[in-house]
């Protein structure tokens, strides 16, 4: 036991929304993973929400701020270590590895335009890719995942298993990012995993 | 022996069947064999089972009628132990392996059935006996005539316990949708699929193909099977096309929403490993084919249920695509050309035809043709009367056009009442169908939008016109969702001639059936008319004609043209009914998918889960949360000594207990003050940085929507708790206040529930705790840091944290918020850290526990139905400026003296406890409404009072402190004095949360 007269210095470790995961397969066991799951950890996350009658302006701002693409309605692009992603009329999810997204450059960013709050404990996050990501993750969720209607840099919010759901693609080759609630991480993996299982699912 | 072999009733030759392999199964006793590509029914037959099930009310002996879905006979339970299934169609079953089906409806064998009693009975239970019969003595309904009608009830057993089974729920886009692989449909598919367009084929059968595979009619020069074939094949190899067979599009909904289900495993003994046993496909089409074929009616004559009486078109099923011969001996009775195909196939295959008997004076000269190269007398004018026999099929009597009877020896009677398009999708949005007299049939009314019907199910029963009708509609279809393409060649294909008469019924002594599955008869018919419920809707519901499990596929439409005889109206004037979904019964498997059991609906766990877990918390639904209700220590065996510890731990040393699941709503803008104005009862914009306050907000009815705490962290930013129950309502209330009422105020919210994990140090030595928990510099002092005060602060090393002295335990309390990734080290930090301190965890029960002894509303309490005054905050109502619900909480109903207030109450005999639910009565008054004065909304132990205590809902409120009341709960049969007191029992002067 720490001794109680001594303030805490021991560093807290951040728990992962899925919490500790060990890499292994899922589901059909036989042949290749059709599909391969990876949960991000660690990332840093803001919401932005404009002023009435600013998002396009706040929205460029942004992306010039930290070197992303403007997020127009319903995209959300970026690169491995940042991105922007509309989450509805006015509002942005600015998502990425902290280094990249500080504090300061997004408060120089939002100044008279809009407000942000640091929202990096609500989420889990899982990277879906490998060569079924698309015809798996297409029958899981109500969105037409079709490259005609859905590609690199489409964003969209929706539901699955009445879990809240933001699903954007971040690469060309279908590879796609789901973002959800971190208190439903159980259930949405659980789900996740049934959904998948007939594909043969890689983790980790 | 022979049965073992394949079957004496199979062909030499022919068939879509693989005659090489061979698969044993079992029905009833019996051993059986067939080949890959039979039905249970087609293997039945093939071996000679003519008798399949009985009846639901009469238990009469009944075979197989139909080669599809909509068999209404041949019903049976499949599979064994969890797995069992009842009321499966025969004749959609493939079999497989050492696929076990029983008879269902019978006692105690198929063929001896006690049951069949009714059948003499039938007299005497005529339809609407039920209604009639079991009217009084009422005294009678619950023990006697309930229980009989349940005994008498359903048809089938279900399986004993949970099905093992998986099953799926899966998301399908795509351009064009064709419902039904006949040649229309083939055709439609190829069309679009072609010109590019993603299509999704789907068809109830394991073959595509449709009626192609019945028939021996040549397409393109090769047999229609084979021509399927390789149409299928192309369909198959091009990448935008998905084909689904096994799979019946069951509903049409909003917005080009079909809903399907995919039989994934169901040919099979077992799924294979991750694969569900049936998927229900959720399919969003923008354009729709509707090429689903037609279905054949029967014709209502006396015994015309009898084992051996088959629709034409299943015979020649049964002849071409099984290789079975149903009979050895067939009568033809119909009044439409299909009579020729029948007689010609029936021949071909060598089975002995009787008689091709023909209602219509004039038959053309094919049907004679097709007779006299049967060697059969063609009976033109002529009516089957009677079909005679038992569990097996003897004969028929018929009589002649010149009035004279014969009777013809039989096993056969192949029957056609003549073909009804398959347009129940069609009207799943409420379309009614219309009758087309030159087509004697129904057709689709408006359709769905975006769909298009062809092929049979548009009437077309020459197969040319379906293949044309189906490339245009596949083309039109694709260039409609935006790919344009070139009409595919059309194959030469039979026009058949498709001449037809109407034959509903034959009027004739005996019972005759109409609906085959529910035992309705054409007197049944005659009955309901005559006692005024002719109308089509009235005559279904008291005959039950057509409300069985088949839906009256093959007789819906003679019991209405019987009715409409009987009425004296054309039957295009009889108001024609429309369908609903599902088109076949669907699982409620596939229905629920993998919603059941603990994936029933998905859970959220807090962010000590794992720690609470792992200290032996007994958790509790909340809501949507898993929420730790106690953490029962050794030798605790009572929840109640588990929580009275907890309660003891934190009034007298501290307590730890996880808040995260309460609402948090970040608001920020130039106008959050003001925005929070509009819609709660706080003075916002006089709230000063770092403080929290209590908040209440009103619905714009003047009732109380929630309550929680209002905390200014900046000029421009609040943070809001709701209730962890009401958490989305409060949030989409503030959102549509923003969004719909002031969207000109600049204001963000933005529900952060989620993003901390929060937790409350509750009790005299939480500050003691706090002090290590908080990084060094900030000053916990009462004075520095008093009762209300919050912080943006750094605790644990560093962790950027919040920091808010509230108490919902009326302790010196304090609450700790870190982002959520840090709450499970961040409980166990504040566990080690208040060990010396004895820091106890507590959960929901002791929670509630305290606030019932600090008398603060909860759930309970703020319920929909109560007002601010109600709850004792007629204070907190500001006199000045607008606010969501001012105007209506001031109706004089809801500022009645007289209306029920917040009161404490505490059981006048210390000992007895209290039942939340429990109505207030003075004493000596009735048990009656009327002198009902209120009732308690929540009771609970008091470990720190030794007694029970409450809060409730009293008329007058606190003006009966004091006053002895009755707390009479006749539900649970209970009722005790109570005192009334005020709801708050434990340091009413909140010293201690000030301390």
């Amino acid at each position: 036991m720490a001794d109680p007269a001594v303030p805490l210095h021991v560093p807290l470790h951040w728990r992962a929304a899925l919490g500790p995961r060990p890499h292994q397969r899922e589901g059909r066991a036989e042949g290749a993973a059709g599909v391969a799951l990876r949960e991000q950890t660690g990332f840093a996350l803001f919401e932005v929400c404009a002023r009435p009658g600013q998002g396009e302006g706040l929205a460029a701002r942004l992306g010039a701020a930290f070197g992303l693409p403007v997020a127009l309605p319903r995209t959300g692009l970026g690169d491995a270590r940042a991105a922007l992603l509309w989450s509805g009329p006015g509002r942005w999810r600015l998502l990425g590895t902290p280094g990249r997204l500080d504090r300061a450059t997004l408060a120089a960013a939002c100044a008279g335009g809009g407000w942000f709050t640091d929202r990096r404990g609500g989420f889990g996050w899982i990277s879906v890719s490998g060569p079924a990501a698309a015809e798996a993750l297409g029958r899981a969720v109500p969105v037409d995942l079709h490259p005609r209607t859905f590609g690199f840099g489409d964003v969209v919010l929706t539901t699955a298993d009445h879990i809240p759901l933001q699903i954007w693609q971040s690469a060309p080759a279908p590879c796609y990012e789901l973002l959800f609630p971190r208190s439903s991480a159980g259930s949405f993996w659980a789900w996740l995993i049934d959904q998948m299982a007939g594909f043969g699912v890689a983790v980790g | 022996m022979s049965a073992l072999r394949g079957g004496p009733h199979r062909l030499a030759a022919g068939g879509l069947i693989e005659r090489e392999s061979r698969i044993s199964f079992r029905f009833d006793r019996g051993h059986f064999a067939g080949h890959p590509g039979d039905t249970l029914a087609s293997a039945l037959l093939a071996n000679g089972v003519r008798l399949v099930g009985r009846s639901f009310k009469y238990h009469r002996p009944r075979g197989v009628l139909s080669a599809g879905a909509e068999e209404p006979n041949a019903l049976v339970e499949l599979r064994a132990g969890d797995r069992r299934e009842p009321n499966t169609r025969a004749t959609v079953v493939e079999i497989f392996e050492g696929l076990e089906a029983r008879s269902q409806n019978r006692f105690p064998s198929l063929r001896f059935d006690l049951g069949a009693i009714n059948g003499l009975l039938g007299p005497f239970i005529p339809a609407g006996f039920y209604y009639k019969t079991f009217m009084w003595p009422a005294a009678f309904w619950e023990r006697l005539y309930e229980p009989l009608i349940r005994r008498a009830a359903g048809l089938g057993r279900a399986a004993p316990d949970a099905d093992p089974d998986a099953y799926e729920r899966c998301f399908l886009f795509c351009d064009v949708l064709v419902i039904g692989a006949g040649p229309a449909g083939l055709m439609a598919a190829l069309a679009a699929g072609r010109a590019g367009a993603r299509v999704v084929l789907a068809d109830e059968d394991f073959r595509l193909g449709g009626r192609l595979l019945a028939e021996r009619a040549e397409i393109g020069g090769r047999s229609g099977p084979a021509w399927a074939e390789e149409v299928a094949g192309e369909l198959a190899s091009l990448a935008n096309v998905r084909l689904l067979p096994r799979t019946t599009v069951f509903g049409v909904y909003d917005g080009g929403t079909y809903a399907a289900v995919e039989r994934v495993a169901d040919h099979l003994p077992v799924p294979p490993p991750f694969t569900p046993r049936q998927r229900l496909w959720r399919i969003v089409a923008k354009r729709t084919v509707l090429a689903a074929g037609a279905i054949e009616r029967g014709v209502v004559f006396p015994g015309n249920d009898r084992p051996g009486v088959m629709l034409a078109g299943a015979v020649r099923a049964y002849l071409n695509r099984f290789a079975v011969a149903p009979g050895a001996r067939a009568v033809v009775f119909s009044a439409n050309d299909d009579a020729a195909r029948t007689a010609a196939d029936l021949a071909a295959c060598g089975v002995a035809v009787a008689a091709v008997v023909d209602a219509r004076p004039e038959p053309p000269p094919a049907v004679a043709a097709a007779a006299a190269a049967a060697g059969a007398p063609l009976l033109a004018g002529a009516v089957l009367t009677r079909a005679h026999g038992g569990a097996r099929l003897t004969g028929a009597s018929v009589r002649r056009a010149d009035g004279g009877s014969d009777f013809l020896g039989c096993d056969l009677i192949a029957v056609s009442g003549g073909w009804s398009p398959t347009i129940h999708l069609t009207s799943h949005l409420g379309a009614r169908p219309h009758w087309d007299e030159a087509r004697l049939a129904f057709l689709a009314g408006e359709p769905p939008p975006g769909m298009a019907v062809v092929g049979a199910a548009a009437g077309r029963m020459e197969t040319d016109a379906c293949l044309a009708q189906g490339a245009a509609a596949g083309l039109a279809a694709a260039a409609a969702a935006g790919f344009a393409g070139v009409l595919p060649e059309l194959p030469d294909a039979p026009h058949e001639s498709a001449g037809r008469a109407p034959l509903w019924r034959v009027k004739a002594p005996g019972k005759a059936f109409v609906d085959f599955q529910n035992d309705v008869t054409e007197k049944d018919l005659a009955l309901a008319n005559r006692e005024g419920y002719g109308a089509a809707e009235h005559a279904k519901r008291y005959t039950t004609l057509g409300m069985a499990t088949d839906q009256g596929k093959t007789g819906n439409l003679n019991g209405r043209a019987i009715l409409a005889e009987l009425r004296g109206e054309p039957l295009a004037a009889l108001a024609p009914t429309t369908f609903r979904p599902p088109y076949t019964p669907v699982s409620f498997g596939a229905l629920a998918g993998r919603a059941r059991g603990p994936a029933y609906r998905p859970l959220r766990l807090t962010p000590s889960h794992a720690w609470a877990t792992e200290w032996k918390a007994v958790f509790v639904e909340s809501g949507p949360w898993l929420r730790a209700a106690y953490f029962p220590e050794a030798g605790e065996h009572d929840w109640q000594a588990s929580v009275t510890r907890e309660v003891h731990g934190v009034r007298r040393a501290v307590g730890l207990c996880d808040v995260s699941t309460l609402g948090k709503i970040d608001v920020q803008g130039a106008d959050a003050a003001s925005f929070l104005e509009r819609v709660c009862l706080n003075r916002c914009s006089r709230q000063p940085l770092g403080r929290v306050r209590y908040l209440l907000m009103l619905r714009e009815d003047g009732f109380v929507l929630d309550d929680g705490t209002a905390t200014r962290l900046g000029p421009e930013h609040f943070l809001l708790t709701a209730s962890t129950a009401h958490v989305a309502h409060v949030v989409s209330h503030l959102e549509w206040c923003r969004e719909a009422l002031w969207p000109e105020l600049d204001v963000a919210i933005t529900d952060v529930t989620e993003d901390w994990a929060q937790f409350a140090v509750a009790g005299p030595r939480a500050r003691e705790v706090m002090a290590r928990a908080v990084d060094p510099g900030f000053d916990l002092s009462n004075d520095a840091f008093p009762a209300q005060a919050a912080a943006e602060v750094r605790a644990f090393g560093g962790i950027p944290a919040r920091l808010f002295r509230i108490s919902f335990s009326g302790e010196l309390g304090y609450e700790i918020a870190v982002p959520a990734g840090f709450g499970d080290a961040a409980v166990r930090a504040l566990m080690i850290l208040g060990a010396a301190q004895g820091i106890v965890p507590y959960g929901l029960e002791a929670m509630g526990t305290m606030r019932i002894e600090k008398g603060f509303p909860a759930g309970p309490e703020i319920n929909g139905q109560t007002t601010a005054r109600d709850l004792g905050f007629a204070k907190m109502m500001p006199k000045e400026g607008a606010y969501l619900g001012r105007a209506m909480a001031a109706r004089p109903a809801l500022v009645d003296p007289e209306r029920p207030a917040l009161v404490g109450l505490r059981p006048r005999d210390r000992s007895r406890r209290l039942a939340a639910g429990a109505h207030f009565l003075v004493p000596g008054a009735g048990a009656s409404l009327a002198n009902d004065l209120g009732f308690v909304s929540s009771a609970t132990f008091s470990p720190t009072l030794g007694h029970a205590i409450g809060l409730g809902f009293l008329q007058g409120g606190l003006a009966h402190v004091g006053k002895t009341m009755r707390a009479a709960d006749p539900l649970r049969g209970s009722e005790i004095e109570v005192e009334i007191c005020p709801p708050c029992f434990v340091d009413p002067a909140g010293e201690r949360a000030h301390g």
